[in-house]
């Protein structure tokens, strides 16, 4: 995985720029309501700071906000006020289309693939919209194969594939242009015993090795334990963060 | 949708080249009847008038004097004129065919004037043909007939002197050819009809510019034919002869009612393929939006993801256009391939109809139609047949339109992918 990721440093100029910051992502006094006619906060002067080289969990009930942070965080959404800043720099600021095509990966809950192209394609497709020079076939598949996706599954639709499995692409298809913020939404929720900690063990590597800014959303206790720091969400408001000592 | 797409191309194709066709067709037979003028006097108008005195005695378009010929030849309307004056003359010193000297005749032949054209057809339809020297070009240059030019010894480049008999005044003309007349080489029909006479024997005919008839004091009598640069223009020509002094009792018009014998059911089915051709046009565009929005709709999902993934709205969109283009392309050439397949069919059946119904309107029993206005002239049949062409116009035409509705289903496509916030599509998916 290191040897990928290394290769893919050199054809993403902006991840060897951005390195060099701890802080790689601050929320300031982040406020999300609904525009639906009832105002409804969803977030409610919201302040954290992610540092890279670290791995986070934020925890919450369902209807919490974590998925609208997610969002925020992944420059899908703007707050209502207050501000997302990736560097120092506002999200609003910059262009969050090359935000999320190369600064951040996202491992939505629900896989967010292309379901009737195949995942090798996925992959591909992911890397193009990124810029990702070089062989990107022989990169996508090394990926893959660190998340136990074989040549022959890389080969199928994604709708032939199991939802672990289906997962799993998602992990590596996040991964695919070496981004250097990496936020999940409940990543192991589809998968296994056995290839939940697989992933773990991914994203553990991801931040303590590569370092990495890596967030997971998460309703599992098991897996906010395995994380550096564990934030939770309630009402909208985000709690102190909490040293996990089980981390690594 | 591809389908769908093909279908009303191969509608709009149908429609394209049909409507084409006939245009060329329409406008064809418009030149044909509809260019050629001609001048008839309208006896009743010029009864009334008190003026047709002025001309008693005298019928048909031949009383407006010579000069008038001249004059309305020269208006811009027109884009050729066929003008030929016959002048009676004598050429003292010369042997005349048919002469009986006893006779003793003021006047043995013809002077021709005719401008070039007039007679270029005359003797590219073999009537006449030159044999020796040359074609006539310029004032001052004539051409003889072979018999004539052997009864008296003349040849290329020599000159004969020519007048309005008696004592006129003469004018020297340089002999530039020798022709050979085909219609009547031994004196011909008419001569038969009249017995043998020097002035009507074509052979004593002289030919040359309408200058050399006017040189010799009188252009004798002028037949005209006028052809107009455009049938519309014809109100305006009238305007314009009118003015330089057609007397108002001549109708000046062209042959509509030949025209729309022969060409009516044609143009009627061009008016019906024109407005199918309008209803196609619309309501495939009604059709093409609606499927393209049910089209994008189902991708919305995929428009989600690839923002989600970084993609510009600009390339997305950019992508679909291009998606959409290449299906178009594609639907081009078989909408196209099957519209030109089934056109010429649906023509005939068209066109069948059409006469069918003028026919009945008509009361008549078979094609045949008379000419209304032109009393005497031959029965003018329908054009009962149209042959489809394929013309580079038409196939621009009909990629003009493909590209239409594909820029309608593009304009969906760039609307979704602007309008869609990939938060919002995923969410409502998820």
């Amino acid at each position: 995985m290191t040897q990928v990721i290394e290769e893919m440093k050199e054809t993403t100029k902006n991840v060897d720029e951005l390195t060099k910051d701890d802080a790689a992502l601050t929320l300031d006094s982040v406020t999300y309501a609904y525009r639906d006619g009832k105002k409804r906060d969803v977030l409610k002067n919201v302040s954290a700071s992610f540092a890279r080289g670290k791995l986070y969990s934020v925890m919450g009930k369902s209807g919490a906000g974590k998925s609208t942070l997610l969002s925020l965080i992944s420059g899908l959404d703007v707050p209502t006020s207050g501000t997302v800043s990736y560097d120092g720099v506002d999200l609003t600021k910059m262009n969050r289309d090359d935000y999320r095509a190369k600064s951040i990966g996202v491992i939505f809950q629900a896989y967010n693939l292309l379901t009737n192209a195949t995942v090798i394609d996925n992959m591909v497709l992911s890397m193009k919209i990124s810029g990702v020079k070089g062989k990107k076939k022989e990169l996508a598949y090394e990926l893959l194969e660190k998340v136990g996706i074989d040549r022959e599954k890389a080969s199928r639709k994604v709708l032939k594939l199991s939802g672990g499995e289906q997962q799993r692409v998602g992990i590596a298809r996040a991964l695919a242009h070496n981004p250097d913020v990496v936020i999940a939404d409940e990543p192991t929720g589809n998968l296994d015993a056995e290839t939940g900690q697989q992933v773990m063990e991914i994203f553990q590597k991801l931040a303590h090795e590569d370092g990495k800014c890596v967030i997971l959303v998460t309703h599992s206790n098991q897996v906010a334990r395995a994380t550096d720091e564990t934030q939770q969400l309630t009402s909208g408001r985000l709690s102190t963060p909490k040293k996990n000592r089980s981390a690594a | 949708m591809g389908v769908v797409l093909a279908l009303i191309i191969a509608a709009i194709s149908v429609s394209v080249l049909i409507n084409m066709t006939t245009s060329a067709v329409i406008a064809d037979y418009r030149s044909r009847f509809g260019s050629e003028v001609s001048l008839d006097m309208n006896y009743q108008r010029a009864v009334e008038s008190g003026q047709s005195e002025a001309y008693e005695g005298v019928e048909g378009v031949d009383e407006i004097p010579p000069q008038k010929y001249m004059e309305f030849a020269k208006s811009d309307y027109l884009k050729e004129v066929q003008l030929t004056s016959s002048t009676m003359i004598d050429f003292p010193g010369l042997k005349a065919l048919d002469e009986v000297p006893e006779d003793d005749m003021i006047v043995r032949g013809m002077l021709i004037g005719t401008n070039l054209k007039t007679i270029s057809s005359e003797f590219e339809h073999g009537q006449r043909r030159i044999i020796d020297g040359r074609q006539f070009a310029a004032s001052g240059e004539v051409i003889i007939s072979q018999q004539f030019a052997e009864l008296n010894g003349l040849k290329v480049g020599d000159t004969i002197e020519l007048n309005r008999g008696n004592d006129k005044p003469l004018q020297k003309m340089t002999i530039v050819g020798i022709y050979e007349d085909n219609t009547q080489k031994d004196g011909g029909a008419a001569a038969d009809f009249m017995g043998k006479n020097p002035v009507t024997n074509r052979n004593n005919e002289i030919i040359g510019t309408i200058d050399n008839a006017e040189s010799v004091g009188s252009l004798g009598a002028v037949s005209a034919k006028f052809f107009l640069k455009d049938p519309a223009m014809l109100a305006d020509f009238t305007k314009e002869i009118q003015a330089k002094g057609l007397p108002n009792y001549y109708d000046v018009r062209t042959d509509e009612a030949g025209f729309n014998a022969v060409v009516g059911p044609v143009e009627k089915m061009s008016k019906v393929t024109n407005a199918f051709m309008v209803v196609v046009l619309a309501l495939g565009g009604v059709i093409v939006l609606l499927m393209s929005t049910l089209a994008i709709r189902e991708r919305k999902y995929e428009i989600g993801v690839l923002r989600a993934m970084g993609m510009k709205k600009f390339k997305l969109a950019a992508g679909f256009v291009t998606e959409m283009l290449a299906l178009t392309a594609l639907c081009l050439v078989v909408g196209f391939g099957v519209g030109a397949a089934v056109s010429q069919p649906i023509t005939n059946s068209l066109l069948q109809g059409q006469i069918e119904a003028a026919q009945q309107t008509a009361g008549a029993t078979s094609q045949t139609m008379e000419a209304g206005g032109l009393p005497g002239a031959a029965p003018l049949t329908a054009l009962d047949k149209v042959d489809i062409s394929l013309s580079a116009g038409a196939v621009g035409e009909i990629a003009l339109m493909a590209i239409l509705l594909a820029v309608l289903a593009s304009v969906v496509s760039i609307v979704s992918v602007m309008r869609y916030e990939p938060m919002e599509i995923l969410s409502d998916r998820n």
